[in-house]
């Protein structure tokens, strides 16, 4: 599915003062690059049409101001460029130089072997080595992409060390044509104003100051100063729509989509067949989700209004391949083949993509998914996927808010969630060590949920051997051989993969002299930390939500006896918990941890909390035993 | 393997090595055998998830509308394995498209896919719609071709042709036997017209299984003539894989490079593309781009006059040449060897390192140095050919000097290079030295070593703390990347990060010296407080000497290793540690000296401890001599890592008395 690319940059006023010397003070502080001005006007022609002109003049300071002089405008088969315009102006606002045709590169942005897009950009370099010098372009689109009105980012492309002096959204109506907005933390409100027969509503900010990003913020997109806007009646290719509602989003995309699910004849009587002796719908869901991985293969094609319109499930059952839309479509025909109801389900799909904005119903999604009803609870399936377990969306469409296509119109609803509990690693693990320090280990460990998803993808997309590189660079033992391994995955609702390693170690006991040293916890050290910040900003968010528990037994040499055990450690915070402990039964020492880490947004003021409470956990993970020979 | 036989290319000529009749496969296109489409797992390679089992391609020449094509027929059949392997049913291929005269044309495009489906195979044909075509950068397109119904055990046929005009590339397409998944054949045959002339070159670790040519007789468009035919075969290639530190894994895969000597068309045209380095530094010193540019300096008058007002030493004299187009000309990180016009990209103060370089060369001519052009490959652009002149095996120029009879080698597009010093992308082998009367290959080594020197001086607290001056120097190749990895960062944010990196540390106070001088290392000093290394319990004291310092890894993981090992320059760390023991505390035990060295003075390791009244030194040093170790060096290079990590982590015991 496609998001429109609104890569905003750009054009010319009228006695414009392009000199870096009249830039207030306070604008350069923290700033690589100051927008003296930015206008984003969007002139809706009709519901179909709309122009949009971009002007901007921007400063930029230093050398890391250099990306926003690099200007690149995307535009597809509905939006056109034109009249690209650009100057760049030295210290004085002494013009150097400016734009010529020839400079202006076009490409594919079409984004690997597996996919086929009819995106492309325009890109050019407005760079310079002195600084600071300013650049003025100007750009138009002509645009027929009507499902999508602008995302107007205050701060151009959201970004850090960017001051912006003035910054403008106009959106131009003709009188009688409706349209929608959201602003989002906006230090200004929206002014209308009636010219001739058209509507106008602007919004302007000033003096806005550049912001560093801190780590651990709830997404930027969600906090920075924004204006959402979308189209109420509109017209794309042949299709028209009419959004006030999910409801109606879902009614669109469903008319968009409508009669696209018919199988050919013969696969529909393969599939009955398939799943003839199976009574249980889980099971016959099941089966028929198992035939899509095995006979299909993700391939992206993203051409015209095939952005958002399936390719017929007749296609897919002839190609043995499509996007998500094709493929969850011809999932959801097979099932309706067998009478099994389904729904499409538009997602914003990523693990860190910012969730979408549940209160401005507007076309926010790039992935969709399909939705089986059950008697009891609600199966998810991911049809892009040819090794993603049945039902388990893990972090590419958990946990979020979606839009389910009904009969009846779209529905917005929430997808699974995993508890920190589902989300495990259990690690038992035995280490016999030698007299001459060498060892072998032993260790089994199970992931869980989302922490499984990481060796799922090593298990089933690297060969044996890159597994085994893969291993190794992950390993941080001192020096190590893997004997044996394997990754076993356990396709469940809540998958599992099952890791057993055999190695040889050398240098996992230090021996000095009478002594051996051993840091029990070899495998799941907390090493970096954030680091104190007095004047933390943004809220903390934290997005980990797991449960890690550590056992092992480490069996050493006849003859010593413990030195030095450390003592347990055990710390309770509202971020997560943590626990360690090490015991010397004969000849056998046992280390225990336990870790809990809770998903949840704090306060700013709590960081240093947060900080201190990993600080503690660092400290603990790197407690030694001493064992002695006894005399 | 033998040593000799790693870094010198496998050269074989047109006169064979030997020619060895050899049962070739009979395969067709379209028709496929029912065990390649049952087969589950490839017997030679258990772990594969795909094997190429049939690469082909044919290679020969065309004329049509006056023009000259090199017409390349390719067939090739894959067997996928694993569902990881899915992607390869999508075939992309990035042809030129520029236009009438200037553009590859890809046709006879034709497929199919194989599956077992009830016992028996079905075929499915590739479909027109199935075709697509991309416009990528410059005068590109991309042409991806999505085969039908790919699956786990598919097997996967297809063909094409490229033609592309001689005004492209005279030479036919380097031909790879070798690919990321194993290939059970690879054939490449090549008919050659009597008109052109080819010099072949064969490199990489694996043997044809044959090699065979004969005198045929061609025709090219009305043109009825004699040639040459040629086919290379290789057998059950393995899957090719990376290993790290390498300058370019590239260089070791096995492949075959055509390149053009002459065309002799009888009473038409007749021209001679000599591949011996004479010509090639002839043509050099005649390209207006290149020879052209360094001869015309007058442009540099005032600033080559200042400079020499300015200083009397030669060396700094270079020094402040280098210094001045460091200043004014930034580079913008790309690599070239020519210029358009040195005298603009002084005024436009940028350009890539063609422009750069040749300009230092302009200016220290200026100067009256007798400075001249060395040109070299990129370890990303991978070995030169020092058997052959290949100009497109050069991608890079750095400046030369004689300084003291010596080879001395200049590059400007860099600020943190010192002077003599060489990019690391640079230190590549040979280059060659582009020279009216003294050309020659030059070996480009570089005087400066990685070093890093790392000072503590410590008073060991009683409760269990250490406190006291940590200072890290980083000198040569650490010293660049230290001062721009600061520069880069600004101060504020490199102490971050040392901070995130060094988590239990509390750094009361932090120095940067030298951090923008070029000739000194960079030294950062910290006052600190560690509880780290120290543990206590009741009356004893466990102190880890080496801090932060101690190697916890082994470099070489794997056992096997089958390239070279290339560091590039050499690396020499030394740690030298004074602790002040607390009152009443002794030693009750502590780590043995060490020394040890690697085969024929490739590396040392050695670790000193000492007593002097109350305190008590550390002193560890690693030197790695060679910057580039082979393949025989590696079991002792990873036993020498492996005793490095067991001294440096090894501990002293305190005990009250």
């Amino acid at each position: 599915m496609k998001y429109l690319i609104l890569l905003l940059i750009g054009f010319q006023s009228i006695a414009q003062d392009f000199s870096a010397a009249n830039i207030p003070a306070e604008l350069k502080e923290k700033a690589h690059a100051v927008v003296r001005n930015h206008e984003t006007e969007f002139y809706v022609k009709d519901i179909g049409e709309a122009v949009m002109k971009i002007k901007g003049t921007i400063t930029i300071l230093d050398e890391k101001g250099n990306d926003h002089a690099n200007l690149v405008v995307g535009y597809d088969k509905f939006t056109k460029v034109s009249n690209i315009e650009a100057r760049i102006y030295d210290a004085n606002g002494k013009q150097i130089k400016k734009l010529k045709k020839g400079d202006i590169e076009s490409f594919s942005t079409s984004s690997g072997q597996n996919s086929i897009e009819d995106n492309y950009v325009k890109v050019a370099s407005l760079t310079q080595s002195t600084y600071p010098y300013t650049i003025d372009y100007s750009y138009e689109y002509s645009y027929k992409n009507m499902m999508f009105y602008p995302v107007w980012e205050a701060i151009l492309d959201n970004a850090e060390f960017t001051a912006v002096e003035k910054a403008l959204l106009k959106v131009s109506l003709p009188d009688g044509l409706q349209f929608r907005y959201k602003e989002q933390n906006m230090p200004t409100k929206v002014v209308m104003t009636k010219e001739d027969d058209r509507l106008n509503y602007s919004w302007i900010v000033t003096n806005l100051k550049a912001i560093e990003k801190e780590p651990n913020s709830p997404h930027y997109s969600l906090i920075m100063p924004t204006v959402y806007t979308a189209p109420t009646d509109f017209k794309i290719d042949d299709y028209t729509g009419n959004i006030n509602s999910w409801n109606d989003i879902g009614k669109f995309y469903g008319a968009l989509n409508s009669n696209r699910d018919q199988l050919p004849a013969e696969l529909s009587a393969k599939i009955k067949d398939l799943v003839k002796n199976e009574t249980d719908v889980t099971n016959k869901v099941r089966k028929v989700y198992e035939y899509l991985q095995a006979n299909t293969r993700y391939v992206s094609i993203q051409l015209g209004i095939g952005g958002w319109q399936s390719m017929k499930a007749t296609e897919v059952a002839t190609k043995g391949y499509g996007d998500c839309k094709a493929l969850t479509n011809f999932t959801k025909a097979m099932l309706k083949d067998l009478s099994i109801p389904s729904y499409i389900a538009l997602v914003r799909a990523g693990e860190d993509r910012a969730e979408i904005q549940a209160d401005f119903p507007s076309f926010q999604f790039n992935h969709v998914i399909l939705c089986v009803p059950m008697f009891k609870d609600t199966l998810w399936l991911e049809c892009t996927s040819q090794n993603n377990p049945y039902g388990y969306l893990g972090s590419f469409t958990g946990d979020r808010n979606v839009v389910l296509v009904t009969e009846n119109g779209g529905k917005l609803i929430k997808t699974p969630t995993y508890k920190h509990t589902d989300n495990q690693l259990l690690r038992n693990a035995t280490i016999e060590i030698k007299d001459n320090g060498e060892a072998v280990a032993d260790i089994k460990t199970e992931y869980t949920g989302l922490q499984q998803e990481i060796y799922a993808e090593v298990a089933h997309s690297l060969s044996n051997d890159d597994q085994k590189k893969w291993l190794y660079k992950n390993l941080s033992l001192p020096s190590v051989e893997i004997i044996n391994f394997s990754l076993n995955e356990k396709k469940e609702r809540l998958p599992i993969v099952e890791e057993k390693l055999n190695l040889h170690l050398r240098n996992i006991a230090n021996k000095s002299g009478s002594r051996l040293f051993i840091t029990p916890n070899i495998l799941n050290q907390q090493r970096r930390l954030p680091i104190v910040n007095a004047n933390r900003k943004t809220e903390l968010e934290l997005d980990g939500n797991y449960l890690d528990i550590d056992n092992i037994a480490f069996k050493i040499p006849k003859g010593y006896a413990a030195e030095y055990l450390p003592e347990p450690t055990k710390i309770e915070t509202k971020f997560g918990k943590y626990t360690s402990k090490v015991e010397m039964k004969d000849d056998v020492i046992i280390y225990n941890r336990e870790v809990s880490m809770f998903k949840g947004r704090h306060a700013a003021a709590t960081y240093n909390e947060w900080v201190d409470f990993k600080k503690k956990m660092v400290k603990a993970d790197k407690n030694q035993v001493v064992l002695v020979a006894k005399p | 393997m033998k040593k000799t036989a790693l870094l010198l290319w496998l050269v074989c000529c047109a006169n064979l090595l030997y020619a060895q009749k050899v049962d070739l496969p009979s395969i067709y296109f379209g028709e496929v055998n029912f065990s390649d489409v049952e087969m589950k797992y490839y017997d030679k390679d258990s772990t594969a998830d795909a094997v190429v089992l049939y690469d082909y391609g044919n290679t020969s020449f065309e004329l049509k509308s006056g023009m000259i094509y090199i017409h390349f027929v390719y067939y090739g059949r894959i067997k996928i394995l694993k569902k990881s392997a899915l992607s390869l049913g999508t075939i992309s291929r990035v042809l030129v498209s520029g236009g009438y005269g200037r553009e590859q044309i890809m046709s006879k495009i034709d497929g199919f896919t194989y599956n077992i489906e009830n016992g028996e195979v079905k075929k499915e044909k590739l479909t027109k719609e199935s075709i697509f075509i991309e416009k990528r950068v410059g005068d590109y397109q991309n042409v991806k071709i999505t085969m039908p119904k790919v699956k786990e055990g598919s097997v996967i046929d297809y063909t094409y042709t490229i033609d592309t005009p001689f005004s492209i590339s005279g030479n036919p397409a380097t031909w790879t036997f070798q690919a990321e998944r194993p290939v059970l054949w690879s054939i490449y045959e090549i008919s050659i017209p009597s008109y052109f002339t080819y010099r072949i070159l064969m490199s990489g670790y694996l043997d044809l299984i044959a090699n065979e040519s004969k005198d045929v007789s061609l025709s090219i468009g009305a043109f009825n003539t004699t040639g040459t035919y040629q086919k290379f075969v290789m057998k059950d290639a393995p899957a090719f894989r990376s290993e790290p530190f390498t300058a370019n894994i590239g260089d070791y895969l096995s492949k075959i490079d055509f390149e053009l000597t002459s065309v002799v068309w009888p009473t038409m045209f007749s021209r001679i593309y000599a591949l011996d380095y004479s010509s090639l530094n002839r043509n050099m010193l005649d390209k207006e781009i290149f020879g052209g540019q360094i001869e015309k300096t007058g442009f540099l008058k005032s600033i080559a006059k200042e400079i020499k007002a300015k200083y009397t030493d030669s060396t700094d004299r270079l020094k402040a040449a280098c210094e001045y187009i460091q200043k004014n000309v930034k580079w913008d990180e790309n690599f070239s060897l020519y210029s358009n016009n040195l005298k603009k990209v002084l005024e436009s103060h940028k350009g890539d390192a063609g422009d750069i370089n040749l300009l230092l060369i302009a200016l220290l001519r200026e100067m009256g140095f007798d400075a001249n052009p060395v040109i070299l490959s990129t370890r990303g652009h991978g070995k030169i050919h020092e058997q052959y002149a290949l100009m497109k095996k050069f991608n890079y120029v750095v400046a030369h000097i004689e300084k003291n009879g010596k080879d001395f080698l200049m590059d400007a597009t860099d600020e943190y290079l010192k002077l003599g010093m060489l990019p690391i992308n640079c230190l590549n082998g040979k280059g060659w030295l582009v020279h009216p009367t003294n050309a020659r290959f030059v070996t480009i080594t570089t005087p400066e070593r990685d070093l890093r020197f790392v000072k503590a001086n410590m008073v060991i607290d009683e409760d269990s703390e250490l406190k006291g001056d940590f200072s890290k120097s980083y000198g040569g190749y650490g010293g660049w990347s230290a001062k721009k990895e600061f520069k880069n960062k600004g101060q504020e944010k490199y102490l971050e990060d040392v901070k995130k990196e060094n988590a239990t540390w509390v750094i009361e106070k932090a120095d940067y010296i030298n951090a923008s001088d070029l000739e000194a290392p960079m030294e950062a000093q910290y006052q600190v407080v560690l509880n780290e290394y120290l543990t206590r319990a009741g009356n004893i004291l466990y102190l880890k000497p080496m801090l932060s310092e101690a190697h916890k890894e082994n470099l070489f993981k794997t056992k096997e290793r089958l390239y070279p090992i290339d560091f590039a320059f050499v690396k020499d760390e030394t740690f030298i540690a004074n602790y002040e023991l607390p009152k009443d505390y002794s030693i009750a035990e502590m780590p043995k000296n060490v020394s040890i060295s690697l085969p024929e003075n490739g590396g040392k390791f050695t670790y000193l401890i000492a007593v002097k009244g109350n305190i008590l030194t550390v002193n560890s040093r690693i030197q790695l001599r060679k910057p580039l170790y082979y393949v025989e060096d590696y079991p002792s290079l990873r036993e020498f890592f492996d005793k490095i990590v067991e001294k440096h982590n090894e501990q002293i015991v305190l005990k009250k008395n």
